[in-house]
């Protein structure tokens, strides 16, 4: 087994709105035998869109995120496509630009960080293939997954803008999904969708265009017999399972039942873990019947009574607290209604500046009510 | 050299869909797709329709699809594209109605570019030559570049979901003015590009820098457009919220916190938004896939705070 170490930079979505890629994730690193540091101090990388008003604040941001690994001597592996165009390309800009590099550490000096332009940052896809090697990788599977159909989804960042990217060093990156569904056994269906924009940085933006983007790919995908599309970004995971149920009745009058899978849980799924631990229940799109099939009979109810357990839990408690601020209030208009009644003077002067009058007509009211009703 | 071409090919006069025609040729091994598909023009099949004139990546006449992607034919050798004897499938180009084979009605593409005005707009006749510095024009000299092909528009993701969407070469155009010293509609201009379909429509996904012959980076300079219409006042967008938010965020926590972030785009005084947001909110809840409330933070992030603090007071 091969030992490899990195500096783990999981990225927002993957402690946020995608819990499931990060627990997979780190169950299929530790099959792997990869050894990684997570990069706890890092900063999220902007995606793009602090870029959009800043760009020297995201390059500060991400070199020093780079400058964090190369001090613990480890290349960054990421698993979300966003992250890793968008770190790709800050490091492209400061390793071709020596002068802007001494600029950007110039912000990093004061927290004693420099970065010498050392650091490669690579997603899991491109380290499943160039570090680790579909044969090694092949042989952690213990589950042949021939005859599905399993439809790439690369997302923008992680095929664009190639130069970026390392491409012409490492032309395989250009199809590695592919390459990674086929060592699994399964058949990889091509669709034309498969490199564009899933709508998702535009889905508060302009919500008709973004779930447009969401029908058209996974209805292509469906209609070319996918029966899971899988993804390295967790955010077009978001788009496409979130929004599907919806938009695909709208816009093609078809169900949206096209499960959206993050890559892990596909190695996952490969290396025969059980589906539950692979967080499947999280997804929007009900995975019910794509995992009963792949593995028949399987475990899958683990994290959905966790959550129904959650709700009662929260529910309860909700109403605990619900009654004591009753419980508070009404012994506060009992107790104003006992000092305007029957109290001395000087304590029902004291009420009066309190405005306590309005609380003793709300509560003699509430009395009144309260033996209306037969209390 | 042999090679294989598979042509989209459409007649609307006699055909009722399109098709794929494979072509086997002998080509030099120094040959473009251009040359190849001349080659087939003059000697196999005279009936295939194609657009092209200087064969120099100057007039930006024969852009088309290239497995998949815009290219001008003139500039692309087929062995960069496929290994010899491999698949080299050309279409015409995309988000264009297709006239014949491989040439398509560019009028969408130039209604879009006459949209945004493209011609410089001074207050006042110029009583004497307009002398502009170097460092005012320098940056121009790319987007200047463009020499309107279409491949930028046929591959733009944003305008395949929605025709009205300016697209990427008209607002390339539109950014050459905003930023020229010699117009005075910039803020106009901004004001116009701020509205549905434009600026905010972009989705960032990079095909047009990517598939852009000259370098036109449309998308770098929508990204520079939306930062400029901020500066001129404009804020009452998604979009500005949008980003704002992340800004603030990335300031706060070192992360992103995808809930707030969600709350502040869609604005607080937008009921049907906020109405639809707690639907899908709902629905992750139960699933176990709502953001944290309180956001996942960066460890001992006040360095983080420091560089966004420092950066964002320039």
């Amino acid at each position: 087994m091969i030992t490899k170490k990195y500096a783990f930079y999981p990225g927002c979505v993957a402690r946020g709105g995608a819990p499931e890629l990060y627990d997979s994730s780190l169950l299929v690193l530790d099959k792997l035998g990869i050894e990684t540091i997570e990069l706890e101090k890092a900063a999220c990388t902007g995606a793009g869109v602090l870029q959009e008003k800043n760009q020297k604040l995201g390059d500060v941001l991400n070199i020093r995120t780079l400058a964090l690994a190369e001090k613990m001597n480890l290349p960054v592996m990421t698993i979300c496509s966003t992250c890793q165009g968008v770190m790709s390309q800050a490091n492209h800009r400061v390793l071709n630009n020596p002068e802007y590099l001494e600029e950007i550490n110039s912000e990093l000096k004061e927290e004693g960080l420099e970065y010498k332009g050392t650091i490669e940052v690579k997603h899991l896809l491109w380290i499943l293939i160039e570090d680790i090697g579909l044969d090694e990788l092949k042989k952690t599977f213990k589950k042949e997954l021939k005859g599905f159909h399993f439809a790439p989804f690369y997302g923008c960042y992680i095929v664009r803008p190639s130069d970026a990217l390392g491409f012409s060093e490492n032309p395989e990156r250009q199809h590695s999904l592919d390459m990674v569904i086929d060592s699994t056994g399964a058949s990889v269906t091509d669709f034309s969708g498969k490199t564009k924009c899933c709508g998702f940085p535009i889905l508060l933006i302009n919500q008709k265009n973004s779930l447009k983007m969401v029908s058209n790919h996974t209805g292509e995908a469906k209609d070319k017999g996918a029966d899971a599309m899988v993804t390295p970004c967790p955010l077009c995971h978001l788009n496409l399972d979130g929004y599907q149920g919806k938009v695909r009745k709208d816009n093609r009058g078809d169900k949206g039942d096209l499960p959206i899978i993050h890559l892990p849980q596909l190695i996952g799924l490969a290396m025969g873990i059980e589906p539950y631990r692979l967080g499947f229940k999280r997804h929007i799109v009900s995975t019910d019947d794509f995992i009963s099939s792949i593995a028949p009979g399987a475990r899958q109810s683990d994290p959905q009574n966790f959550n129904i357990a959650m709700l009662i839990g929260m529910v309860g408690f909700a109403s605990l607290l619900f009654a004591l601020i009753t419980a508070i209030g009404a012994f506060f208009v009992l107790r104003a209604i006992y000092i305007y009644e029957w109290g001395d003077n000087s304590f029902t002067h004291y009420i009066d500046t309190c405005s306590f009058e309005g609380i003793y007509f709300i509560g003699k009211y509430f009395c009144s009510f309260l033996s209306f009703l037969g209390f | 050299m042999k090679a294989i071409i598979d042509v989209k090919r459409f007649n609307p006069e006699n055909d009722s869909e399109e098709y794929f025609q494979k072509y086997e040729i002998e080509v030099e091994e120094s040959s473009t797709i251009l040359d190849a598909l001349i080659k087939i023009r003059e000697d196999m099949d005279g009936t295939l329709a194609l657009r092209c004139s200087c064969r120099a990546s100057i007039c930006g006449s024969c852009g088309m699809k290239v497995n998949g992607s815009a290219k001008l034919v003139c500039k692309t050798r087929l062995v960069d594209i496929s290994p010899v004897g491999g698949k080299v499938q050309v279409e015409p180009l995309g988000n264009m109605p297709v006239i014949k084979d491989l040439v398509v009605d560019m009028n969408p593409f130039w209604n879009k570019v006459k949209q945004i005005k493209p011609y410089m707009k001074p207050d006042s006749e110029p009583k004497a030559e307009y002398i502009a510095s170097n460092e005012s024009m320098t940056h121009l000299v790319d987007v200047m570049n463009c020499i309107m092909c279409g491949a930028c528009v046929s591959d733009c993701t944003a305008l395949e979901v929605d025709k009205n969407f300016i697209g990427p070469a008209a607002l390339a155009k539109a950014y050459r003015f905003v930023a020229d010293p010699r117009d005075d509609e910039s803020v106009e201009r901004l004001g116009f590009l701020n509205k549905n379909s434009g600026v905010w429509d972009c989705t960032r996904c990079y095909a047009c820098v990517e598939v852009c012959p000259k370098g036109v980076a449309p998308m770098d300079r929508i990204m520079k457009m939306r930062d400029l219409a901020i500066n001129e006042g404009f804020k009452n967008t998604s979009g500005y919220r949008h980003t704002e938010s992340f800004v603030k965020s990335v300031g706060k926590f070192g992360r992103l916190d995808e809930a707030n972030l969600a709350l502040t785009s869609v604005g607080f005084f937008n009921i049907f938004g906020l109405i639809d947001l707690a639907i899908v909110g709902i629905r992750a809840f139960v699933r176990g896939k709502l953001p944290p409330i309180i956001p996942h933070k960066a460890k001992r992030n006040e360095n983080i705070k420091r560089i966004v603090k420092k950066l964002e007071n320039k």
